[in-house]
């Protein structure tokens, strides 16, 4: 017998609070590589998704926010046909209206001349 | 909710079907997955989601460690396997420790996912060839399996590998057949056409490559209408 089997029916059943709260030993990083979730999420809804935050000026369901979902949810080969039958500025005009630091570096790249 | 992919032969697609099955449930359906990379000969999901080397599921029995949880995208998580492929390498271990290490698993997810705030549904990727004695315990517990074969599944190779398939088809909840053509595409309720690899061996590619064929998308929707139907709502 190798495995314990007390031990880890203890662990299993265990609550987050009664756990080690250390930080898990990890290797050295490797930049594609997952890393383990630090700290184990402690309320019962923590795996729920989170809706992406417009910004400040964006309407909640105005017709670019309604393109970008779809596109984004739709399968990669419906979302290609569905942007080339879009104008390039009218794309841009939609992003535009978030404010997102990484979406702003993104616009600033594909307007680039 | 616990579905299990396992197969008899080694190589069918296993480990690709659960990729694939996580990706269209967690981002098409929004339905959160916790994945269990219990494939103890390989650990060929963690090596598909470039999981860092990190405590697995067996910790908790081998090392009396907390398995590290790795969250991979919104609404999906993977437990890696690694430390059981190296214990299986190294020890001599009975099949029987390995099968009562996962039931252990099983009969704690739910506690175990509540109390990290991990999602209730799960998704194991196993090893080929497990024990139909303990498949059967498994089905006693309420885990719904997913038996995955490729064409040998129907080309009765012989009348032994035919009762095999038999006996494990028996069991399943639902049967894939994998890399079909054009002669063997209706041979089965669930059958994922032929798709040619990408060349990044990520799960992400590899789960949008099977997925962007229209037929295979359809495959992994029912599937998943099969074993995690929207209904069984995370938490409820």
């Amino acid at each position: 017998m190798i495995l314990n089997f007390k031990k880890g029916t203890q662990i299993l059943g265990k609550k987050i609070a009664d756990l080690d709260t250390g930080e898990p030993t990890q290797p050295a990083a490797q930049p594609a590589a997952l890393q383990p979730t630090p700290a184990l999420a402690t309320s019962a809804t923590a795996y729920a998704f989170e809706e992406p935050q417009p910004g400040a000026s964006a309407p909640s369901e105005d017709w670019g926010e309604l393109l970008v979902r779809l596109l984004a949810s739709a399968p990669e080969d419906v979302a290609q046909k569905l942007v080339g039958c879009l104008d390039r500025e009218v794309i841009i005009k939609v992003l535009e209206r978030w404010s997102n630091p990484y979406l702003k570096v993104a616009l600033m790249l594909i307007t680039k001349k | 909710m616990i579905v299990l992919v396992t197969s008899l032969d080694g190589g069918v697609g296993k480990t690709t079907l659960t990729a694939a099955m996580a990706y269209h449930a967690a981002v098409f359906r929004r339905q959160p997955v916790l994945l269990i990379d219990a494939d103890w000969e390989k650990a060929e999901l963690s090596q598909l989601f470039r999981a860092e080397y990190a405590p697995g599921w067996l910790s908790p029995f081998l090392k009396g460690e907390e398995p590290a949880v790795f969250k991979v995208r919104d609404g999906l998580y993977l437990i890696p396997g690694y430390d059981a492929a190296e214990a299986y390498q190294l020890y001599d271990f009975q099949i029987s420790e390995l099968e009562r290490a996962l039931e252990t698993w099983v009969e704690n997810m739910p506690a175990f996912a509540a109390s990290r705030g991990l999602p209730p549904a799960a998704i194991i990727d196993t090893t080929p060839t497990l024990r139909l004695s303990f498949l059967t315990r498994l089905k006693e517990r309420g885990v719904k399996t997913i038996f995955i074969a490729d064409v040998r599944a129907v080309s009765r190779v012989s009348d032994i590998k035919a009762e095999q398939y038999a006996a494990y088809f028996k069991l399943a909840d639902a049967v894939v057949v994998n890399n079909t053509t054009l002669f063997t595409r209706n041979t089965a309720p669930y059958t994922i056409r032929r798709i040619s690899t990408p060349k990044d061996l990520h799960w992400e590619a590899v789960a949008k490559a099977l997925l962007k064929n229209r037929h295979n998308r359809r495959t992994i929707e029912a599937l998943l209408d099969k074993v995690y139907p929207v209904s069984i709502q995370a938490g409820v």
